[in-house]
């Protein structure tokens, strides 16, 4: 397939956006006077009446040639500070924020420093990190950032994100219909209150089409629902009904923010000049008079609706990783009804375009030392395509052509096009989707519908609705409007294996992070290091759950989401939010597992040079490591020529394995807070730099202070010389049931090896057979070196050069340089071959 | 006993070398001697040290190891007297950093089918399979017939890269029992060959008719090398030969490049080609890529 679309407009307005992003205060500071005028309330009530506060007075703003109007700040690229997560390092960095190295902002204007100085001081005792950090131990605390990084998001600066709002209610119904199906909800509780044996049996017929599909057989099935066993409702808590009438003040208040938009349209519209923009802006006007309230009646007003609901839920839950689900999927009833009343693709097209471009709206600021772990400005939303519908045939259709047509040219940080690949997937999409991800560096995800949905599966869910998952965040697999799974912190495994050598002790601080296991020196064989490692796991995990279970806990009592809440029928019908597992059994928390390769590496090397071909002893090993190699450089080549991962060698890459497995299974041991399963990913952000910084010489031969392996599977930068197909042979034979909530491979390829149609069509094979053996996720970088090079040289020159970071993408000259470094030095196959 | 041979380079999920998605193995050995030859690691049939001195880090931990006597350290890096060297590895043996090492691995069939066969996926999706290079593949027929009949009896097919100087029966049936044959014609000239490579194409040629009668299937690649074959009376030739023969399926220009000047080094041998001898231009390139496709041609640039 092929398109031949003006592309003028897009191409205009992706120029204006590429530029500095801005800081925007306006949420921070109506958020606080909110705040101040609800003290003593409930925290659910609070956080509606805050948001529905932000929404009626944030600034309107419609830019010239927008179609799809709206926007979470008040700026063309704005970045938010949520001081009610952690404040105690905003105004100490308000220079620095437009400074430092990494993502770097336009400097604040001093109208904008002075609304922080105001309102920041009111979160120093209230924010939640504090809160945070009242309940939680030293011992906890000490190994944050140091082993595991980021592992309370209200210390990262930002919500979990990661929401998984079923939006097809909103185009569907229109918040009206929503709020008054909550009502209803909450009328039968009265109902059911005054007379409570009436009202059995009413519930099925309240409800008759909006049933999710897994949600009539979760009813009978999960005691977490409000009936007894017999089929009857019970009553709903004081707390439960606080919940229901939060989720309807946020829903009004979406309703309304189409109103503003439309208001400013018409004012705009009265003073256009050019008829032909008057015009549009009139129409602007009428699609934001009708939706979000009412339902969407073509696939314009899909769309807008679709961006206002997704852009508040980001407003609520300001962070990254909130995505659109698939995309392809629901808004195709939409784009069939107005193809038959006339509207031409071309027109689909624009406003898909113009969503793409929108979602680049956004960003979290990062205070210096988060920016590390999350670096490159990007709100990662996904927009999953492809793979199969509900009943296993395959779901590509003329939208999934058009997202990835949109993609190709809009191809900026944050839209992140997700693709599914199945048995089923025609080869001519696939084809399709390879050419756009050469034309734009790489960007897009690859993902295997068969490790993902019978990963799915083990984990309840029922078939036809694994078969609908989408990825939020950077790799979790949810199901829009079902499950809710949100990430926890990256854990340096690498870290641990320093602590197993040094009898729990990390080197570059000298602090005792783990348990005593005993002088390394005195080990006699390898077992009895790998029983180290296993005990400084077995005490490292645990604390772990103690961050992320109290960063959870936060959240539920001072940052609950009613608003997101709103799209999930069973938090509706139980009245209980997300955080709190309102879409039980379907919730889980993740912690993701940085660093394997170096792990499996490092262990290979030890159990050779030192216990089968004893060719240093251990004592010199760890006078190696601690020297960092200086002195024992030939120590340093001997580790770096005993086999790597990633190169489809069986022996490491069982050890990697070994070391994921043992990992994955201490974390998967739980517990959740509020019952949630807890499950493991192998996946770094960016944290790969930050817990290098931090981490002394390791065994595989990696000096210390450089970053540990990217991507979390990605083979440790450099090492992965024996084809991509080997590459992808060592990936896909770990065990994927271990690694449920994602995996990340990275892979370099030089554009001109799949340059000609030919080679394009080779690539399109690699993938295919990768996620025919298993594998999950796969994606590229198609740059040069050269090209990598010359940016770091002439930034300007490479404004628009996007590159996968870590699961995300981000702008390559507005990272930092040992980002850009890390970047260049994963292993280019070159000419594959 | 099963064959084992020096096998001096494996790659995996290799774009070139033939269709689909292909694993590509180097047997060490070769009848001819091209000048622009990049893998000269692939010419003498006999095991090779080689030796990188930008990854020596003059330690010296060789020099005791010889038994010859044959390193000594100068200027902060080992140098290598290649005439006491008898090749017993002891030196690799105690290099760390990996600066002296073998050229090539003595591998048994049933090696290196295991790491093959492990590749299959990539190859049944995407219509790949081995291919046997080198070196020139043909002048170990006892390894490639044994390799062949395994990777056919797994469902795996396997093309040959040749220069097509095979002089005996063997040689001519293991080339015989490949799917497909990628066959070098690096010129029509006698002479002119003789000196670019050091032996005739009479044969070459021959063996080419042979193929084209049979109908064996094949691409024929065609190194371009400035000075040395590049000569448009001779080109014109070629695309005689090629127009003429159906079973050729396509035609791969092989711009010269200088990426193997660097082993030359290492092994300790000289480097043929002049040293400012450049690659050919774009236009040159294109320009013969549209003589052949005039000729009817389906024609690649690069492998």
């Amino acid at each position: 397939m092929e398109f031949h679309f003006d592309n003028t407009r897009i191409h205009e307005m992706r120029k204006k956006m590429l530029v500095r992003p801005s800081i925007c205060v306006e949420r921070a500071k109506l958020m606080t006077e909110s705040y101040k005028n609800t003290e003593g309330e409930p925290a659910v009530m609070r956080r509606a009446k805050a948001f529905a506060y932000i929404l009626d007075h944030k600034s309107v703003y419609i830019y010239p040639g927008e179609t799809i109007v709206g926007r979470p700040t008040s700026k063309i690229r704005g970045g938010s500070i949520s001081p009610e997560l952690q404040c105690d390092w905003i105004l100490n960095e308000l220079d620095l924020l437009s400074t430092r190295e990494t993502d770097p902002f336009v400097p604040l204007t001093e109208e904008e420093r002075k609304v922080l100085k105001e309102v920041v001081p009111y979160w120093e005792k209230r924010s939640l990190r504090y809160h945070w950090n009242e309940v939680t131990s030293e011992r906890a605390k000490s190994i944050d950032d140091l082993i595991l990084g980021g592992g309370a998001y209200c210390g990262n600066n930002q919500y979990p994100g990661h929401s998984s709002p079923d939006y097809s209610l909103l185009l569907k119904y229109g918040t009206e219909r929503m709020v008054k199906k909550i009502r209803e909800r909450l009328a039968e509780d009265d109902a059911l209150k005054e007379h409570p044996d009436a009202a059995s049996g009413q519930r099925q017929d309240s409800t008759p089409d909006d049933q999710h599909s897994a949600q009539n057989q979760r009813q009978g099935s999960t005691p977490e629902g409000q009936h007894s066993a017999q089929g009857k409702r019970q009553p709903l808590s004081p707390k439960q009904r606080l919940e229901l009438e939060a989720m309807c003040i946020c829903l009004d208040a979406l309703g309304r923010q189409g109103a503003r938009y439309a208001q400013e349209a018409l004012r705009l519209a009265g003073e256009e000049k050019d008829p032909a923009r008057k015009a549009e802006l009139e129409e602007i006007a009428h699609v934001c008079n009708k939706v979000p309230r009412l339902p969407a009646e073509s696939f314009r007003e899909a769309v807008q609706s679709l961006w206002f609901g997704y852009y508040c839920i980001m407003i609520e839950n300001w962070g990254t990783g909130n995505t659109f689900h698939r995309i392809d999927q629901y808004l195709l009833p939409y784009y069939e009804k107005s193809r038959a009343d006339g509207m031409t693709q071309e027109e689909a097209y624009q406003y898909l375009a113009m969503l793409l471009l929108n979602c680049n709206s956004d960003c979290v600021v990062y205070s210096e030392k988060r920016s590390h772990g999350f670096a490159g400005n990007n709100s990662g939303c996904a927009f999953t395509i492809g793979g199969v519908k509900e009943d296993g045939s395959c779901a590509v259709n003329e939208l999934s052509y058009l997202i990835l047509e949109a993609e190709r040219n809009v191809n900026m940080a944050s839209d992140d096009v997700v693709v599914r690949i199945s048995d089923n997937t025609p080869k001519e999409f696939l084809l399709f989707a390879c050419g756009v991800a050469r034309d734009d560096g790489g960007k897009l995800k690859f993902l295997g519908d068969k490790t993902t949905i019978s990963n799915l599966e083990l984990d309840g869910l029922p078939e036809k609705d694994a078969r609908n998952y989408s990825i939020a965040g950077c790799t979790s697999p949810v199901v829009a409007g079902l499950s809710y799974d949100i990430p926890g912190g990256i854990l340096s495994l690498p870290g641990i294996l320093e602590l197993a050598l040094n009898n729990g002790v990390q080197k570059m601080t000298g602090q005792k992070l783990g348990v005593s296991t005993g002088n390394a020196a005195d080990f006699s064989s390898f077992e009895e290091l790998w029983d180290a490692y296993c005990r400084q796991v077995d005490y490292i995990i645990p604390l772990c759950h103690e961050i992320k279970n109290n960063d959870k806990r936060m959240f539920s009592e001072y940052a609950p989401s009613p608003f997101q809440s709103a799209f999930f029928p069973s938090c509706i019908e139980r009245g209980e939010d997300v955080i709190d597992g309102g879409t039980k059994p379907y919730y889980t928390f993740a912690l993701s597992m940085a660093g394997a390769p170096n792990t499996g590496d490092g262990l290979i090397a030890i159990k050779k040079a030192v216990f089968e071909e004893k060719k240093i002893t251990m004592q010199q090993l760890l006078d190696a490591l601690a020297a960092n190699f200086k002195g024992y450089e030939n120590i340093q080549s001997l580790l770096l020529r005993y086999p790597k991962f990633g190169n489809n060698e069986p022996e490491v890459d069982g050890m990697v394995n070994q070391v994921l497995s043992y990992v994955s299974d201490r974390i998967s041991e739980g517990p959740g807070f509020k019952g949630a399963h807890s499950t493991a990913a192998a996946a770094a952000v960016t944290a790969n730099v930050g817990l290098g910084m931090v981490l002394g010489a390791t065994p595989d031969g990696r000096s210390a202070g450089q970053p540990i392996s990217e991507g979390g599977i990605s083979p440790s930068q450099g090492r992965n010389t024996s084809g991509a197909t080997a590459t992808m042979l060592s990936i896909a034979g770990l065990d994927h049931t271990k690694l449920r909530h994602g995996e990340v491979l990275n892979m370099r390829i030089h554009p001109d090896a799949i340059r000609t149609p030919d080679k394009l069509e080779k690539f399109a094979y690699l993938i295919r057979a990768y996620m025919d053996l298993g594998g999950f996720l796969v994606q590229f970088n198609i740059v040069s070196t050269e090209t990598l090079r010359d940016a770091q040289i002439h930034p300007q020159a490479h404004r628009d050069l996007v590159v996968r970071v870590a699961t995300y993408a981000a702008y390559f000259i507005e990272l930092g340089k040992e980002l850009q470094d890390d970047i260049i030095h994963r292993y280019e196959f070159e000419d594959l071959g | 006993m099963e064959p084992k041979e020096l096998i001096f380079n494996k790659v995996n999920g290799s774009f070139v070398d033939g269709y689909g998605i292909r694993t590509t193995i180097f047997l060490k050995g070769c009848p001819l001697h091209c000048k622009w030859c990049c893998n000269p690691e692939g010419q003498s049939f006999q095991q090779q040290l080689r030796y990188l001195a930008d990854d020596c880090n003059g330690c010296g931990a060789c020099v005791p190891a010889c038994p010859k006597g044959a390193l000594e350290i100068e200027d902060g890096k080992a140098v290598l007297d290649r005439g006491k060297c008898n090749l017993c590895g002891k030196c690799i043996e105690a290099c760390w950093p990996g600066a002296l090492r073998y050229a090539a691995q003595l591998q048994s069939v049933d090696e290196v089918f295991s790491s093959i066969i492990r590749e299959k996926p990539f190859f049944d999706h995407s219509g790949g399979g081995l291919t046997i290079g080198g070196g020139e593949a043909s002048s170990f027929p006892d390894f490639c017939l044994a390799l062949i009949a395994k990777c056919h009896g797994n469902g795996i097919r396997v093309a040959i890269d040749t220069c097509g100087y095979t002089l005996s029966e063997e040689s001519l049936k293991a080339l015989d029992a490949a799917d497909l044959l990628l066959y070098d014609i690096k010129g029509i000239d006698e002479k002119q060959h003789i000196e670019n490579t050091g032996v005739s194409n009479k044969r070459i040629l021959d063996n080419f008719h042979h193929f084209t009668e049979i109908g064996k299937p094949m691409i024929v690649r065609l190194p371009v090398i400035p000075g040395c074959n590049d000569q448009p009376e001779d080109q014109e030739k070629v695309i005689q030969l090629l127009k003429n023969a159906p079973n050729v399926e396509r035609v791969d220009i092989i711009p010269f490049h200088t990426f193997g000047s660097v082993k030359y080094g290492e092994l300790g041998m000289p480097y043929p080609m002049p040293e400012d001898a450049k690659p050919l231009t774009e236009k040159d390139v294109a320009d013969y890529a549209q003589r052949l496709r005039d000729a009817g041609l389906n024609v690649q640039i690069g492998g």
